[in-house]
C-alpha cells in the first residue's frame, strides 16, 4: 500500500471504528465532506462501515475501471457524507499546487521553433546546402533523400532582463520575456498531425486515451459549481486535426470530457431550449420533474439523487455560461488590449479574453486551439514558413501577450499555468527545396508561464540547426508530468484501472522538468 | 499489489526479472530458427481460467421451491452459504420492462404489455421471452453489444476520418447472424476466417470485416510501412485477444505481460495468424452494377463540366493575380532557376524548382478569399459551387464491396518479435501458435503441428478459429457466456469481462460459469437458449429493491441476491424516446443514416477541402427516426446524446460501458431539438389516443411511458401542473410568444393548454423511472 501522505499538516479526520476483518480501499473522491481534509491518493485507506473484500477487488480490478459500480459508489459516498453533489467537486491534489488552473494555447499544425524562439546562426550559414550528415536523418512526414537547409529569415533580438531570444514574429510577446520559460528540447513520437495531436493531448499516438484536461479534472475536479471543469475553444473555421478525441475522456467517465465552447451567447451545446420554451416555463417543468422524481425516492438512493441534482446544475449552467461569455462588462481598454478592435486579432483575442473570464470563474482546464480546418488556417507551413507564420502570429501574438498582461495585472498568473505549444515543430530543412518546412517531432519549443514558473528560463537545447533535442530532452510525457506537477498532481499516482492496466497520462514515461521553477 | 512505478529504466530491469518470474524459465534466445515455446510453472498453469471447464453437478439447496432452473441452484447455494436472503420476486411491470429492454433494447409496446399483464397462464412470461427472442429487435440489441467490442464505426478515424462506405454490411451481418441464432463457434469462425472457412461465400467474406472495424490511420507522406503495418496488426491482435480469449494480450506487445503468463513471443505468435492478412475491399457488385455506376459518374461529370468551366473562368484572373504576387516575391536567383527550361535543370535546380512550385501554389482558400473581395463574383462562385454540389449529390452509392480481411496468398512473411514493439528492434522469429499458457491445459493435439494452406490463403486464421472453437478451449465459451450474463445481470460472473487473466476478477460463481460454458457447447453453441435460461431464472426475476441487510452485506451484489437497477444505455435512451412518442421507424439494415445534427457538431467535422455540405442528411425524414444502431457512426464526431450517456468512443474494444451522471445529460434531455420534438409527438399521442378527458390522457401518458397506471396523487399532481402551466403559457401567448404545440391537438383544447401538455410530456421523458430499468 502506498503511504498516506498528508499535505496540509492536518491529521486525518476521525474515522468510524474499523470492522473486523480490517480496512479496505475506496475510490479517492469518495469521502464527501471530508475530502478536503483527506489527501488525495488513489491508495488512500479509508475505513468504512461495510467491509466486503470483493468491493475493493472490484474497484481495483474492474475491467472498466471506475465504471458502473465505481460511479454509483462514488455518488453513494458523497451522499453519505453530505447531500449529493457534483462529481466534479473540487478536491486537493497529491501535493500543494503551484497552479490551480491551466490555460493551454495549442498552435495546431506545428509552429517553427527555428523562426520563433530558437535562433540557429549555423543554419543560416548553411542555407541552401544539404543538411550535414552529422546531424542525422531529417525525419519529416515527407522524407527527402538529400534535404537542403533553410535558414530563418526572421530578425532576432534578446528581450527582458533575461535576454530571451525571440524573433520579430512575436513582437507583443517580447515584453513578456521575463514571464515565460522556454522549453527548447521538446520531443514527440509522430511526425503526422493526428497521432501527434493525440499524443500531445493524451500521451499516446492513438485515439481513445483520456486527454490532459480530462486527467486534470479527474484528479482535481472543478472549482466552479455551474460551469464545466474543462473547456475547449477551437478555431471557428474548423476542427483541429484529430478532432474531438483530442479533448475526449477516453476510458474515464464521460463527465471528465472537454466541453466545447462555441462563439455567441450560448456557448454550450443544448444550453438553452428553443424559443418555444421560456425560462419560467422550463423552471416549472423542472419543478414538476423534480417532484415526480422525488416522490418515491429512497433517501439513501444516491444515484437517483445525483440525477435529480444534475438537472439543477444544468439549470444553473443556463445562466452561468452566458454570463461567463458576456464581454459587455469588459472595459474598452481591456478589449483593445486583446485586439478586439482589429479584425485580424478580434477572433483569437475574444477567445483569450474568454479564457481569462473562465479562469476567474473556476474552470480548471481551458484549451484554445489556434488553427483548424483549412490548411491556410493552421500553423502547418509546408509551402512558405514566413508567409504562414506572419499570418498566424498576426492572428495570435497580440491576444496571447494580452492574456499574459491581463492575468498578471489581476494576479491570476500566480496560480494559473499558461502553456503555449503544438503537436510538434518544423524541420530546419526546406520542404522540397522551397520556402516551407516539414513536420519535426525530434526537437521543438514550447513555453510555459505562471504558476510560479521562473520567467526568462531556458530549458534544454536543440542541435546547432534546430533538428533534434540534444540537451534535457523533454518528451511529451515529461511535459505532461510537468503540467500535472504544477497543478499538484503526481503523474505516477494519477491512475485509472482500465482493461487490467493502471493507465496513466504519461504511460511508462514522464519526468518533471523542475528547472522551470528555478 | 499493483506495480506503481513505471519509469522506463525500471521497466527494463523489471522486464528481465519478470521474464524469469513469469515464464519460469530463461528468456528465449534469438536463434536462426523459430523460437521454441516457453514452459510454464505449475503455479502459472493452475490459474482457473486456463483449465478446461468441467460440467459441475448441481448444488443442493434448502429452498428448493425457489429454483426455476439450474442457474438458480448455483445462485441460491451461494446465498445460503453466506446466510443471506434472496430478494422477493419483482412485480410484473418491472419484469416486463427489464426483459424487454435486455432482449430488444426497446421499451415494451403498450398493446403487448397489456397482453402480457393480463395473461393469467403460468407460462405467460416464458412465452413473452420466446416472442422477444424471435423479434428482429433482439439481433439489433445484441449486435450493439458486439459492435462495442469490435469498436465499429463507419469512418477511419485519425485526421481525415474518411468514410467506409461498406462498413454497414458487417453491422448487418452481425444483426442477421444473431437473429438467426448462428452458433457462436461459427459466428467466431466466420469473423476470423470466413474467407477460408467458406471460400466464395459473400456473407462469410463480409464477416471478416470484424478485423476492419477499428480505427485506421490513412495519411499521405512517407510513414514507415513496417510501423504502419504493425499498427494494423496490433489493432487486430489486441482485439482478438480481448474479445474472444478475454486476455489482455496487447499488454505483451512491448514486454512480457507483467501479470499473466503471456510472453512477448506469444503475443507475436498470435499476431502471426494475421501476418499474411491484408485489409482489402473485395468487389461484390455485378459487372452491370459497376457499369451503371460508372455511367452515372460520367453523366454527372458531363453535367458539371460547363459549371466547372465557368468557375475556372471566373477564378482565372484571381488565380493569376495571386500567382503573380507570389512570383514577385521570388529572389532573382530563384527566378533564374525557374527560367531554365525544366529539361536543362541540374538535379539540384530541379529540386529547387519543385520547392518553389509549392511556394507558388495557390490554394482554394486564397482564391475564395480573393474572390470574396468582389461581392458579385463571390455570389456567382458560391452559386456555381452549390450548383455543382446539387448535381454531384445525386451520384448513387458506389458499387458494393466487402470490407474484408483476407490473406494475400498461401505464404506469409516471417514474423519476428519486435522488442519494445519497435519494428526496427527485431527479436526471435516466431510461428503462428495460440498462447502457450492456454494451450498448456490441452492435449498436444489441440493445435495442429502445421497449418495447411490453399493456393489462395495461408489457412492460418482458420486454424486459429478452429482452435478457439474447440469445445475444450478453456476461454472461448466462458468468455461469451460471461458477456451474456453481464448484460442481463449488470455485472459479469467475472466482473472483468475482457480480462480473465490473473489480474482480472475471480469468478463469483465459478461452477455456474462452467455450467453455463458447457451448456453453451451442449446447445451446439447457440446463444438464444442461454439467454432464455438466464432471463427465465428465478434469480433474474428478483426485485432490485432488496433487504437492507443484503445491501449492506453485499453492496456490489456479487451473490446476485437481488437484481441491479440499470440506467438505459445511450442508444436505448434515444430509441425509447422515439418508441413512446410513436415516431420509431423499425426499418432494418442498410447504410448508416445521417440524422440532423447541431451546427456545432457539424463544425467538428475535419476537412481541408472546400466542401459544401459536410453532413449530407439522409433526405427522407422518416429515416431520422430509425433505431440508433442504424445511425451513421463517424468516429471523430459523436452525437451529443450518445456522448453524454457514455456510448463508447469506438477507439478501442469496449466490454462494459461506464455509467456517469452529469449536467450535460440533463441539457440534452430537456433542451435538444430531438427532446422537444419527442415531447411534442408524445403529447400529440395523448390527445389522439385518449380523446375523452384529461384523466384519460394522464392515464395514457403513464401507460405509454411507464407501462403503468398513474396513482391518484400523480393524477392530481399532473392536473395542478397543467392548470398552472396553462395560465403561464396563456400570458406568454398573449404577449405574442409562439408556443410549442403537440403533434396533434383537438379543437376543444386551446394552444396554451396543449403547450402545457408538451411540457408534461417532456417531464415524463426525463423521469428517473423512464431512464432506469428496475
Amino acid at each position: 500500500m502506498a503511504e498516506l501522505n498528508t499535505t496540509d499538516g492536518q491529521s486525518p479526520p476521525p474515522q468510524p471504528p474499523l470492522p473486523k476483518g480490517g480496512s479496505y480501499e475506496v475510490f479517492p473522491y469518495a469521502a464527501g465532506a471530508t475530502r478536503r481534509d483527506t489527501p488525495y491518493n488513489p491508495k488512500t485507506i479509508i475505513s468504512q462501515r461495510i467491509a466486503v473484500p470483493s468491493r475493493r477487488d472490484f474497484l481495483r480490478r474492474s475491467g472498466n475501471g471506475f465504471g458502473l459500480l465505481g460511479l454509483s459508489y462514488l455518488l453513494q459516498n458523497e451522499a453519505r457524507a453530505a447531500k449529493p453533489s457534483n462529481p466534479l467537486a473540487a478536491r486537493p491534489g497529491h501535493h500543494p499546487a503551484r497552479a490551480k488552473r491551466c490555460i493551454f494555447l495549442f498552435m495546431t499544425g506545428g509552429p517553427s521553433h527555428i523562426d520563433l524562439f530558437d535562433p540557429k546562426p549555423l543554419l543560416n550559414r548553411l542555407d541552401g546546402q544539404p543538411v550535414p550528415e552529422s546531424f542525422g536523418k531529417v525525419d519529416g512526414q515527407f522524407v527527402e533523400n538529400d534535404p537542403l537547409c533553410l535558414g530563418s529569415h526572421r530578425r532576432w533580438g534578446k528581450y527582458g532582463a533575461s535576454g530571451l531570444d525571440m524573433s520579430d514574429l512575436v513582437p507583443h510577446l517580447h515584453k513578456h520575456a521575463d514571464d515565460i520559460a522556454l522549453i527548447r528540447s521538446c520531443a514527440a513520437d509522430s511526425v503526422v498531425h493526428a497521432p501527434a495531436m493525440y499524443q500531445m493531448n493524451s500521451g499516446r499516438v492513438f485515439m481513445g486515451y483520456p486527454s490532459l484536461g480530462s486527467w486534470v479534472t479527474y484528479g482535481l475536479g472543478s472549482e466552479s459549481d455551474d460551469l464545466p471543469a474543462f473547456v475547449v475553444m477551437t478555431q471557428p473555421e474548423g476542427t483541429p486535426e484529430g478532432g474531438a478525441p483530442c479533448w475526449g475522456a477516453g476510458f474515464l467517465p464521460a463527465n471528465y470530457q472537454g466541453t466545447l465552447f462555441r462563439n455567441g451567447p450560448n456557448p454550450i451545446i443544448n444550453l438553452r431550449p428553443s424559443a418555444e420554451f421560456s425560462p419560467d416555463q422550463q423552471r416549472r417543468t423542472l419543478d414538476l420533474l423534480r417532484a415526480m422524481n422525488e416522490q418515491d425516492l429512497d433517501a439513501n438512493d444516491t444515484e437517483l439523487s445525483a440525477r435529480i441534482a444534475s438537472y439543477e446544475l444544468a439549470f444553473r449552467m443556463q445562466s452561468a455560461a452566458p454570463e461567463a461569455v458576456d464581454l459587455s462588462r469588459e472595459s474598452e481598454a481591456t478589449k483593445r488590449l486583446y485586439g478586439l478592435d482589429d479584425p485580424k486579432t478580434a477572433e483569437f483575442g475574444t477567445r483569450c479574453l474568454l479564457a481569462r473570464r473562465l479562469a476567474e470563474r473556476g474552470v480548471r482546464f481551458i484549451q484554445l486551439y489556434s488553427g483548424g480546418g483549412p490548411v491556410a488556417i493552421q500553423w502547418d507551413a509546408h509551402d512558405d514558413v514566413d508567409a504562414n507564420h506572419e499570418k498566424m502570429c498576426g492572428l495570435t501574438d497580440k491576444p496571447v501577450a494580452a492574456l499574459l498582461t491581463d492575468l498578471k495585472r489581476t494576479g491570476l498568473l500566480d496560480d494559473t499555468l499558461v502553456v503555449w505549444g503544438a503537436e510538434f515543430g518544423r524541420t530546419p530543412a526546406s520542404q522540397k527545396g522551397g520556402r516551407g518546412r516539414d513536420h519535426n517531432a525530434a526537437g521543438f519549443t514550447m513555453w510555459m508561464a505562471g504558476g510560479g514558473i521562473k520567467g526568462g528560463t531556458v530549458v534544454g537545447a536543440t542541435d546547432e540547426i534546430g533538428l533534434k533535442a540534444v540537451e534535457d530532452r523533454a518528451h511529451v510525457n515529461d511535459i505532461h508530468a510537468t503540467i500535472l506537477h504544477a497543478m499538484g498532481l503526481d503523474h505516477k499516482q494519477l491512475t485509472h484501472l482500465h482493461n487490467g492496466r493502471d493507465e496513466r497520462l504519461t504511460d511508462v514515461g514522464g519526468r518533471v522538468i523542475k528547472q522551470l521553477w528555478g | 499489489m499493483a506495480l506503481v512505478s513505471r519509469t522506463t529504466a525500471l521497466l527494463i530491469v523489471m522486464s528481465s526479472l519478470l521474464c524469469a518470474a513469469v515464464l519460469g524459465g530463461e528468456p528465449a534466445i534469438e536463434s536462426q530458427g523459430v523460437a521454441p515455446p516457453e514452459s510454464f510453472t505449475k503455479e502459472q498453469r493452475a490459474h482457473w481460467a486456463y483449465q478446461v471447464p468441467q460440467r459441475p453437478g448441481l448444488p443442493d439447496v434448502k429452498e428448493a421451491g425457489w429454483v426455476r432452473n439450474p442457474i438458480d441452484r448455483f445462485i441460491l447455494a451461494g446465498l445460503e452459504e453466506s446466510g443471506l436472503p434472496h430478494a422477493p420476486a419483482v412485480d410484473r411491470v418491472a419484469l416486463l420492462r427489464r426483459v424487454t429492454f435486455d432482449l430488444t433494447g426497446l421499451p415494451p409496446n403498450p398493446a403487448e404489455a397489456e397482453a402480457f399483464l393480463n395473461d393469467p397462464s403460468p407460462d405467460a412470461y416464458e412465452r413473452l421471452v420466446d416472442r422477444l427472442l424471435t423479434s428482429p429487435a433482439y439481433g439489433e440489441r445484441w449486435a450493439q453489444h458486439w459492435l462495442d467490442l469490435a469498436h465499429y464505426a463507419e469512418t477511419n478515424g485519425f485526421e481525415l476520418d474518411a468514410e467506409r462506405p461498406d462498413a454497414w454490411r458487417f453491422r448487418d451481418w452481425v444483426v442477421n447472424a444473431l437473429n438467426a441464432d448462428m452458433p457462436y463457434d461459427r459466428f467466431v469462425t466466420l469473423q476470423l476466417a470466413g474467407d477460408e472457412a467458406e471460400p466464395g461465400d459473400t456473407n462469410a467474406l463480409i464477416a471478416t470485416g470484424f478485423g476492419r472495424c477499428g480505427p485506421r490511420e490513412v495519411v499521405g507522406g512517407n510513414a514507415d510501412p513496417a510501423v504502419k503495418r504493425q499498427s494494423e496488426l496490433t489493432e487486430i491482435t489486441g482485439t482478438v485477444g480481448s474479445v474472444f480469449l478475454g486476455l489482455t494480450v496487447a499488454c505483451a506487445r512491448c514486454h512480457d505481460h507483467k501479470f499473466d503468463a503471456l510472453p512477448t513471443t506469444d503475443y507475436y505468435r498470435l499476431q502471426s495468424f494475421f501476418a499474411a492478412s491484408q485489409l482489402v475491399e473485395k468487389p461484390l457488385a455485378t459487372p452491370a452494377e459497376i457499369a451503371a455506376y460508372a455511367a452515372a459518374r460520367k453523366a454527372i461529370a458531363e453535367k458539371t463540366a460547363p459549371l466547372r468551366q465557368q468557375m475556372a473562368a471566373l477564378e482565372g484572373p484571381y488565380r493569376k493575380a495571386l500567382t503573380d504576387a507570389k512570383q514577385a516575391q521570388l529572389t532573382p536567383a530563384e527566378r533564374a532557376v525557374l527560367a531554365i527550361p525544366p529539361t536543362d535543370r541540374t538535379p539540384a535546380q530541379k529540386r529547387l524548382a519543385e520547392g518553389f512550385a509549392s511556394t507558388l501554389k495557390v490554394s482554394w482558400e486564397e482564391v475564395a478569399e480573393a474572390v470574396a473581395a468582389n461581392p458579385a463574383d463571390h455570389e456567382t462562385r458560391e452559386r456555381l459551387k452549390r450548383a455543382i454540389h446539387e448535381i454531384e449529390r445525386t451520384l448513387p452509392r458506389p458499387p458494393a464491396h466487402a470490407m474484408a480481411l483476407v490473406d494475400q496468398g498461401k505464404s506469409a512473411p516471417d514474423v519476428f518479435v519486435y522488442r519494445r514493439g519497435d519494428p526496427k528492434n527485431r527479436g526471435p522469429k516466431v510461428a503462428p501458435h495460440p498462447p502457450g499458457i492456454v494451450l498448456a491445459s490441452l492435449s498436444t493435439a489441440a493445435f495442429p503441428e502445421s497449418i495447411s494452406s490453399t493456393p489462395a490463403t495461408t489457412g492460418r486464421r482458420l486454424a486459429l478459429a478452429r482452435w478457439l472453437t474447440r469445445p475444450d478451449n478453456p476461454l472461448t465459451a466462458r468468455v461469451i457466456v460471461n458477456r451474456l450474463w453481464q448484460h442481463h445481470f449488470g455485472r459479469g460472473i467475472v466482473a472483468t469481462p475482457s480480462d480473465f487473466g490473473v489480474r482480472g476478477e475471480a469468478p463469483t460463481h465459478p461452477e455456474l460459469l462452467d455450467w453455463l460454458a458447457t451448456e453453451l457447447v451442449a446447445q451446439e453453441w447457440r446463444l438464444k437458449p442461454l439467454h432464455r435460461l438466464m432471463v427465465t431464472s428465478a434469480a433474474y426475476r428478483q426485485s432490485s429493491h432488496a433487504d437492507p441487510k443484503l445491501v449492506a452485506d453485499d453492496p456490489d451484489n456479487t451473490l446476485v441476491g437481488r437484481m441491479s437497477r440499470r440506467r438505459l444505455d445511450a442508444e436505448s435512451v434515444r430509441d425509447a424516446m422515439l418508441a413512446v412518442s410513436g415516431d420509431f421507424n423499425s426499418k432494418a439494415g442498410g447504410p448508416g443514416v445521417l440524422v440532423p445534427i447541431e451546427k456545432e457538431i457539424e463544425d467538428l467535422i475535419f476537412t481541408e477541402a472546400e466542401v459544401v455540405d459536410l453532413w449530407p442528411e439522409t433526405p427522407d425524414p422518416a429515416e431520422h427516426f430509425r433505431r440508433s444502431l442504424y445511425l451513421y457512426r463517424k468516429r471523430n464526431v459523436r452525437y451529443p446524446m450518445f456522448d453524454a450517456f457514455d456510448a463508447p468512443d469506438t477507439q478501442t474494444a469496449c466490454p462494459q460501458r461506464g455509467v456517469s451522471t452529469h449536467a450535460l445529460q440533463a441539457l440534452v434531455l430537456i433542451n435538444s431539438d430531438f427532446a422537444a420534438a419527442r415531447a411534442k409527438a408524445l403529447a400529440g399521442r395523448f390527445f389522439r389516443e385518449a380523446p375523452a378527458n384529461d384523466a384519460a390522457r394522464i392515464a395514457c401518458a403513464y401507460r405509454l411511458v411507464l407501462i403503468r397506471e398513474p396513482k391518484a396523487s400523480e393524477v392530481e399532481q399532473t392536473l395542478r401542473f397543467l392548470d398552472a402551466q396553462t395560465d403561464l403559457l396563456r400570458k406568454q401567448a398573449d404577449a405574442g410568444k409562439i408556443l410549442a404545440q403537440p403533434g396533434f391537438r383537438p379543437e376543444s383544447v386551446d394552444e396554451a393548454r396543449a403547450a402545457a401538455w408538451v411540457d408534461f410530456a417532456l417531464a415524463m421523458l426525463n423521469r428517473n423511472e423512464f431512464i432506469y430499468v428496475p
